[in-house]
C-alpha cells in the first residue's frame, strides 16, 4: 500500500510537470510581444521595455547564458540613485537606462542594467549596438544647438556625476549610440575612467552563473505557476488576488448545481435501475436521450426567458445572492439526462451481477439489495466520475458564467481569451488540473477504502 | 422404508426468455418431485435449462427477459407460484436456500463474509448483534472453516474457492431451510475440493433431514450423492428414475450417450466417447423429439423427426421420453411430480 | 447469439472474422431504428452538401425592408433583422455543424486508434510515452483545452505558416480533445488481443509486428473506432455551438452555433424563431447519431450489450 501509493504519487508529480510545460507551450511561446496590447498607444519605447521586464517576457526562452552591462554605486548599501539626462537630450534613454529612481533592490550590491535585452556575447569588444537603442540622443524638436548627450547620476549619499556620452557619438560621427563604431569597452572606460568618477560608480560586463542561467522565461513561468505569484498583463493585480475573488462567485455555482444535480441523478437512476426494463426505465431512458439532443445554450437562452417573464431581476447577475439559483437550477437541468443514463448504466452493469442474485436468493428485500449491495459497489465509478467533476467546482461552467453575467472564474477565463491575458489562462489551467490530480489520487485512497479486494495490491 | 412425503413438486413448468433474436423456451414442461430428506439429481449438458429450472423454484428469473408463464411449483402442497412477493421473501433463504456455481462472483465483495451471514440471520431468525454474530461464527465452524473468528471479519477475495463455497453454505444454512437448491456447487472448484465439498453436503444433509436439489452436470457425483436423477435434454425431462436404474439400465439414447462418456477406471481400452453433434440452439428446437439429430436410433426415423415423445412411466418408477425405449408402447403417462397432469391444472390450456 | 449460449472465453477470444462483421451488418440492416438514424444522418449530409452548393451569398442578401417577417410562402422561417431568409440560413448552417462534426472525427478516431494500438501493442517506451501524452492532456479539463488550443491557435499560423484561425483549426482543437478516450479504449482492447492464442500464434511462426497490428488487432479494434466516430460527433456538434457563444467559433458563414448563440439577446424581444430553428436541427441530428451510436455498439460489441 505506501508502495502504491508513492507510485501515484509520483506520477501525480510527473503529470503536474507536464501540464506546466503544456502551458508554457500553449501560452507562454505562444504570447510573443503583446505589450503593445497592454499600453496605452502612446508608451514609450522605455515603458514598453519596462512592462515587459515586470512580465519576464524580456527573458531568454528556455536557459539565460546572456550578459549585461551593470552599473553599481558604490557609495552605499542602498540603490536608488537617480538617473537624469541633460535637458533636451535622451541620452539615458538611448543607453537603455530609464531616466528616474531604481527600484529599490535591496541587495548590498546595487546595479542597473543597461539594455534590457542582455546578449549572450556581449564582451568589452562588442559593438554598443548591443545594448543600446537605435534612436537619436538628442531630441529633434528643439531647434538652435543640440544638448550635450550627457546624463547625471545623484548617488545614495546625495553626490553628483555628469557623463558627457558624446566621445562615444563623435568618435562615429553618429547622430545615435548605436549607429557609431564604438565598443561597449569604450563605453566601460568613459565610465570607470572619468575624473569626476572617483570609484563611486562601477561599470561592468556581469559574468556567468549557474543561478543567472535559470533567469528565463521557462523557469519564471515554473515558478509562478506554482506560486500563482505571476501579474496578470491587464489587471495588475497578483493572480493569487484575481483567482481568489473569482472563485468565490463560480463555487457559489458550482457547489450547488454539482450537489443537487448527483442528488437527483442518483435518485432517478436508482428509480430506472429499479423498474429496470419496465415502463418507468424505457420513459426514463427516452426523456434522458431527449434532454442530452439539446445544446445546453439552449437550455439557458429558454430558462432565462422563462426567468423574466416570472421574475426579471433574477434573470442577470448576482445581486442579490439569491439570484445564483436561475444558474443553478439550469445547469442542473441541463446535466441531467447524461448523468442519469451514465449512473443507471452503471447501476445496470451492478445489478447484473452473480452477488446481486445470491442476495435475493437469501430473501433480501429489492430495495436493500439496490441500496445496501448494489450501491456500495457502485461507489467506485460514480467516485471517479464525481473527481472527474471536480474541475467544474472550480471553473464553474464557462458558459453559464458569461450567460448570467456572474463574474466568477469561468468568466475570466472567457475574457482573457479576448484580453490575450496569457499567465491568467496559464494558471487556470494549471490550477484545475492540478485539482483534477489531486481529486484522482484522492479518489485512489477512497477506493482502498472502499473497495477491499485493492488493499493487497 | 416407506416413501416419504413430497416437499416440492413442480408440475409442467414453463420459462422462457424473450430475447432479441427470438423467443428461448429455456424449460418447456418440467415436472418432477422432490420427496422430503433425499437428494434428487438433476443432469444435463450446459444450457439445457437446470440453471433456469432452479432459478424458477426461487421466483428468481431476471424479468425482463424471462418470465414463467405456466406451470406449477408447490411447496408441501402450496402454489409458491401464486405468492405474493412479501411472502416469497420469507420462502427465499428460509424454508428453500440456494447455493451457486460461482462462488467467485457470488459474494459479495465489498462485505465481510460475517455480514453475509449475518444478513440471512437477520431476515429469517431476526438475529442481530451478538447473537447473530455468534450464530454466523457457528454456522462458519459447522461448514468446516477453522478459525471462523477470524474468517467472519475477513472479506470473500481473502478466502480460497472451498472456503468461498463452504461461506455460501453457511449463508444457506442460516435460515434453516427444508429445501437446499446446489446449483453445481462444486463445478468451479478443485477435484480435490469438490468432494471435499460434497461430502459436507451429504453430512448436513443427513443431519437436518434437509431435502436437496443437486444440479450437476457430471454423473460421478449423481451416482455418489442423489437417491433420484432426472436427465434434462434442451429444456425437457428425458428420463427420470431412482439412481441405481438409471445408472445400471439407461432407456434414454440421450441417457445412454452421457453415461458411456463417463471415463470408468479399468475400461481403460476404450475411446471415450462423445454423443455427437451439438446442443441443439434453444432459438430453434428441432422438430419432433429434439434429440433426434444427435439419435442413433431415431436420426432417420419418420415419428422421431415429427412428433415429440411424451414423458412416459415405462416401469414402476422409472420415467423416459423416446419412442424407442422398451415397454415405451405400454408405458402410462403418468406425472412424476404426482396427482393430476399439468393439463388438468388448466394453465396449460390458458397459454395453448 | 451471444446473450443465449452461455459465452465462454472462447467466444470472447474468437478473432472477429469476417462471419462477425457479416452478422454486424445484418443485425444492423434489420434494425429499423439504426437504419432510420443513418438514414436521417446521410438526409443531412445531403441538405448540406445540396445548400453549399445552390445557395450561396446569404450573408449579404440584406433586405431590411423585409426584415423580421414571420413566415410566409417565400421565407418558410421568416427573416432576421436584416431581411435575411432564417430557413435559407438553417439549410447552409447544416454544413458547418457537419464539417466540423467530421472532420474532426476524422482526424481523432484514426489518431486515436493508431495510437493506441501502437501503444497497446509494442509497449515499452512507446507505451509509456503515449499514456504520458494521454494523462497529461487528461488532466486538463476539456473545456480549458479546448479554449487553449483555440486562445494558441489564434495567434497567428502556426509555424509560421499554417492558418489555424478556419475550420480546420476548430476540428483539430476539437480533435485534440476527443482523440484521448479512443486511444485509451482502443490500447486497453490491443492489450488483451496481444495476449491471445491466436496472436502468441501468429508471432510465433514470425509474423511481423506491423503484420499482426494489421490483420489481428486492427480488425477487433475498429469497432470501437466506428462507435466513438458515432458519438464524437455528436460532442463535436455540441462544442461548436459552444465555441461560438464564446467567440471561439467559425465566424462570416452561417452556422446553428450562431444561430443559438445569437438568440439570448433576440428571445427577450419575442425573435425565438432562430433558436427553434437551429435546436430542432441539431436535435434530429443528434438523436440520430446517439441511437445510432448505441445501436452499433450492440451490434459490434456483443459484450457491452444492454450496458
Ligand atoms: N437471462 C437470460 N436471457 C436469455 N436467455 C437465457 C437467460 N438465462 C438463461 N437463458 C437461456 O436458457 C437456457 C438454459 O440455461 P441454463 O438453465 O443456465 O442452462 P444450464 O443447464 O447450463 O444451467 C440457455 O439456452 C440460455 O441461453
Ligand atoms: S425418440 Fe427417437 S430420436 Fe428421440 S431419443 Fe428416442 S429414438 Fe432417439
Ligand atoms: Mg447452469
Amino acid at each position: 500500500m505506501p508502495a502504491f501509493l508513492i507510485r501515484r504519487l509520483l506520477m501525480a508529480l510527473v503529470t503536474l510537470a507536464s501540464v506546466m510545460l503544456l502551458t508554457f507551450l500553449l501560452f507562454g511561446l505562444t504570447a510573443g510581444d503583446v505589450s503593445a496590447q497592454f499600453l496605452p498607444a502612446q508608451a514609450t519605447r522605455g515603458q514598453r521595455q519596462e512592462w515587459l521586464r515586470k512580465h519576464k517576457l524580456d527573458l531568454p526562452l528556455i536557459l539565460n547564458f546572456n550578459r549585461q552591462v551593470t552599473l553599481t554605486d558604490r557609495t552605499s548599501g542602498r540603490g536608488d540613485f537617480i538617473v537624469q539626462d541633460e535637458p533636451g537630450s535622451s541620452a539615458a534613454s538611448a543607453l537603455g537606462l530609464e531616466p528616474g529612481l531604481t527600484e529599490g533592490q535591496g541587495a548590498a550590491q546595487v546595479t542597473r542594467t543597461l539594455g534590457s535585452q542582455g546578449a549572450s556575447w556581449l564582451d568589452a569588444r562588442s559593438p554598443l549596438r548591443a545594448i543600446a537603442a537605435d534612436r537619436p540622443w538628442a531630441d529633434r524638436a528643439i531647434k538652435g544647438t543640440p544638448p550635450r548627450p550627457a546624463v547625471t547620476f545623484t548617488f545614495h549619499d546625495g553626490s553628483r556625476l555628469t557623463l558627457d556620452l558624446s566621445p562615444l557619438t563623435a568618435r562615429a560621427g553618429a547622430a545615435t549610440l548605436a549607429g557609431g563604431q564604438a565598443t561597449v569597452g569604450d563605453l566601460l572606460a568613459l565610465i570607470n575612467n572619468h575624473p569626476d568618477n572617483r570609484g563611486r560608480l562601477d561599470a561592468g560586463v556581469s559574468g556567468l552563473s549557474a543561478a543567472g542561467a535559470f533567469n528565463s522565461q521557462f523557469f519564471w513561468h515554473l515558478r509562478n505557476t506554482i506560486t500563482f505569484e505571476g501579474e496578470s498583463f491587464k489587471y495588475q493585480l497578483k493572480l493569487t488576488d484575481i483567482i481568489a475573488e473569482r472563485a468565490r462567485y463560480s463555487l457559489a455555482l458550482t457547489v450547488p448545481s454539482l450537489a443537487l444535480g448527483w442528488l437527483l441523478a442518483m435518485t432517478a437512476a436508482s428509480l430506472v435501475a429499479y423498474y429496470r426494463g419496465g415502463l418507468v426505465d424505457r420513459l426514463g431512458v427516452l426523456l434522458c436521450v431527449v434532454g442530452m439532443c439539446v445544446p445546453i445554450l439552449v437550455y439557458m437562452i429558454v430558462g432565462q426567458s422563462v426567468t423574466l417573464e416570472l421574475a426579471p431581476r433574477a434573470a442577470l447577475g448576482v445581486t442579490p445572492w439569491t439570484n445564483i439559483y436561475v444558474p443553478v437550477a439550469i445547469a442542473v437541468a441541463a446535466g441531467l439526462g447524461g448523468a442519469v443514463r451514465f449512473y443507471r448504466t452503471i447501476m445496470l452493469n451492478e445489478v447484473r451481477q452473480d452477488y446481486v442474485r445470491t442476495a435475493l436468493a437469501k430473501g433480501a428485500p429489492l430495495p436493500h439489495v439496490l441500496f445496501a449491495h448494489v450501491l456500495k459497489n457502485c461507489m467506485l465509478p460514480i467516485l471517479t466520475s464525481l473527481v472527474a467533476s471536480v474541475p467544474f467546482l472550480i471553473l464553474g461552467s464557462l458558459v453559464i458564467e458569461q450567460f448570467f453575467g456572474i463574474p466568477g472564474l469561468g468568466s475570466l477565463v472567457r475574457t482573457s481569451v479576448t484580453d490575450r491575458d496569457a499567465p491568467i489562462m496559464a494558471a487556470i489551467t494549471f490550477l484545475t488540473a492540478a485539482v483534477y490530480i489531486v481529486g484522482l489520487l484522492v479518489t485512489d485512497v477512497l477506493y482502498a477504502l472502499f473497495d477491499p479486494r485493492i488493499r493487497l495490491r | 422404508m416407506s416413501d416419504p412425503a413430497t416437499l416440492l413438486a413442480v408440475r409442467d413448468l414453463r420459462t422462457e426468455f424473450r430475447t432479441d433474436d427470438g423467443l428461448v423456451r429455456a424449460v418447456d414442461g418440467v415436472s418432477f418431485a422432490l420427496p422430503t430428506g433425499r437428494t434428487f439429481a438433476l443432469v444435463g449438458e450446459s444450457g439445457c435449462g437446470k440453471s433456469v429450472t432452479a432459478h424458477s423454484i426461487l421466483r428468481l428469473i431476471p424479468n425482463p427477459p424471462g418470465r414463467i408463464v405456466a406451470g406449477r411449483i408447490e411447496l408441501e402442497g402450496q402454489d409458491i407460484l401464486a405468492l405474493p412477493e412479501r411472502r416469497m421473501r420469507r420462502l427465499r433463504g428460509g424454508r428453500i436456500a440456494m447455493i451457486f456455481q460461482e462462488p467467485q462472483s457470488c459474494l459479495n465483495p465489498v462485505f465481510t463474509c460475517g455480514r453475509q451471514i449475518g444478513e440471512s440471520l437477520r431476515l429469517h431468525r431476526k438475529l442481530t448483534g451478538r447473537a447473530a454474530r455468534q450464530a454466523a461464527i457457528d454456522l462458519l465452524a459447522r461448514v468446516g472453516i477453522p478459525d471462523p473468528a477470524r474468517r467472519y471479519g475477513e472479506y470473500p477475495h481473502q478466502l480460497s474457492g472451498g472456503m468461498k463455497q463452504r461461506v455460501m453454505i453457511a449463508m444457506a444454512l442460516a435460515g434453516r431451510p427444508q429445501l437446499l437448491i446446489a446449483d453445481e456447487p462444486t463445478t468451479a472448484l478443485d477435484v480435490t475440493i469438490q468432494a471435499q465439498i460434497l461430502e459436507l453436503l451429504r453430512a448436513i444433509q443427513a443431519q437436518d433431514n434437509l431435502t436437496v436439489l443437486l444440479i450437476t452436470h457430471d454423473l460421478a457425483v449423481v451416482a455418489e450423492t442423489a437417491h433420484q436423477v432426472a436427465v434434462m435434454y434442451a429444456g425437457k425431462i428425458v428420463e427420470l428414475a431412482a439412481t441405481p436404474s438409471v445408472l445400471s439400465s439407461p432407456l434414454h439414447p440421450y441417457t445412454q450417450g452421457l453415461l458411456r462418456s463417463v471415463p470408468r477406471l479399468g475400461h481403460g481400452a476404450d475411446r471415450l466417447y462423445a454423443i455427437p453433434g451439438n446442443v441443439p440452439n434453444p432459438l430453434s428446437f428441432p422438430p419432433g423429439c429434439r434429440f433426434h439429430p444427435r439419435c442413433r436410433l431415431g436420426r432417420d426415423d419418420a415419428t422421431c423427426r415429427t412428433v415429440g415423445p411424451p414423458l412416459r412411466e415405462v416401469a414402476g418408477g422409472h420415467w423416459c421420453a423416446c419412442w424407442k425405449c422398451p415397454g415405451f408402447e405400454a408405458g402410462l403417462e403418468t406425472d412424476p411430480a404426482g396427482g393430476i397432469r399439468g393439463k388438468e391444472t388448466g394453465i396449460r390450456g390458458f397459454l395453448d | 447469439m451471444t446473450a443465449l449460449s452461455p459465452t465462454t472465453p472462447d467466444d470472447l477470444a474468437a478473432p472477429r472474422g469476417r462471419g462477425l462483421w457479416a452478422d454486424a451488418a445484418r443485425r444492423l440492416r434489420r434494425d429499423r431504428s439504426a437504419m432510420l438514424c443513418l438514414g436521417v444522418i446521410l438526409l443531412y449530409i445531403g441538405v448540406a452538401v445540396g445548400a453549399a452548393a445552390f445557395l450561396g451569398g446569404w450573408n449579404e442578401s440584406y433586405d431590411y425592408a423585409r426584415a423580421n417577417e414571420d413566415p410566409s410562402w417565400d421565407f418558410w422561417l421568416g427573416t432576421d433583422n436584416f431581411g435575411r431568409s432564417t430557413f435559407q440560413e438553417l439549410l447552409l448552417g447544416a454544413k458547418v455543424s457537419l464539417t466540423v462534426a467530421l472532420l474532426t472525427n476524422l482526424i481523432a478516431v484514426p489518431l486515436g486508434i493508431a495510437l493506441g494500438a501502437l501503444a497497446g501493442y509494442y509497449g515499452g517506451v512507446l507505451d509509456d510515452l503515449i499514456v504520458w501524452l494521454l494523462a497529461t492532456l487528461a488532466a486538463v479539463p476539456e473545456m480549458i483545452r479546448l479554449i487553449a488550443l483555440r486562445f494558441a491557435f489564434s495567434t497567428g499560423p502556426l509555424f509560421g505558416f499554417i492558418d489555424m484561425s478556419g475550420v480546420g483549426g476548430l476540428c483539430l482543437a476539437l480533435a485534440v480533445t476527443s482523440w484521448i478516450g479512443t486511444c485509451r479504449y482502443v490500447r486497453a482492447e490491443t492489450m488483451k488481443i496481444r495476449q491471445l492464442d491466436y496472436v502468441l500464434a501468429a508471432r510465433a511462426i514470425g509474423t511481423s509486428g506491423p503484420g499482426i497490428l494489421a490483420r489481428h488487432v486492427l480488425p477487433n479494434v475498429v469497432h470501437i473506432g466506428i462507435i466513438n466516430f458515432s458519438l464524437g460527433m455528436v460532442g463535436a456538434i455540441m462544442a461548436e455551438v459552444v465555441l461560438t457563444y464564446l467567440g471561439l467559433g467559425l465566424t462570416g458563414q452561417p452556422s446553428w452555433g450562431q444561430m443559438i448563440a445569437h438568440s439570448q439577446a433576440k428571445v427577450v424581444v419575442g425573435q425565438w424563431r432562430q433558436l427553434a430553428a437551429a435546436t430542432t436541427a441539431i436535435f434530429f441530428l443528434v438523436l440520430a447519431l446517439n441511437i445510432l451510436g448505441d445501436r452499433l455498439r450492440d451490434a459490434l460489441d456483443p459484450r457491452l450489450k444492454n450496458a
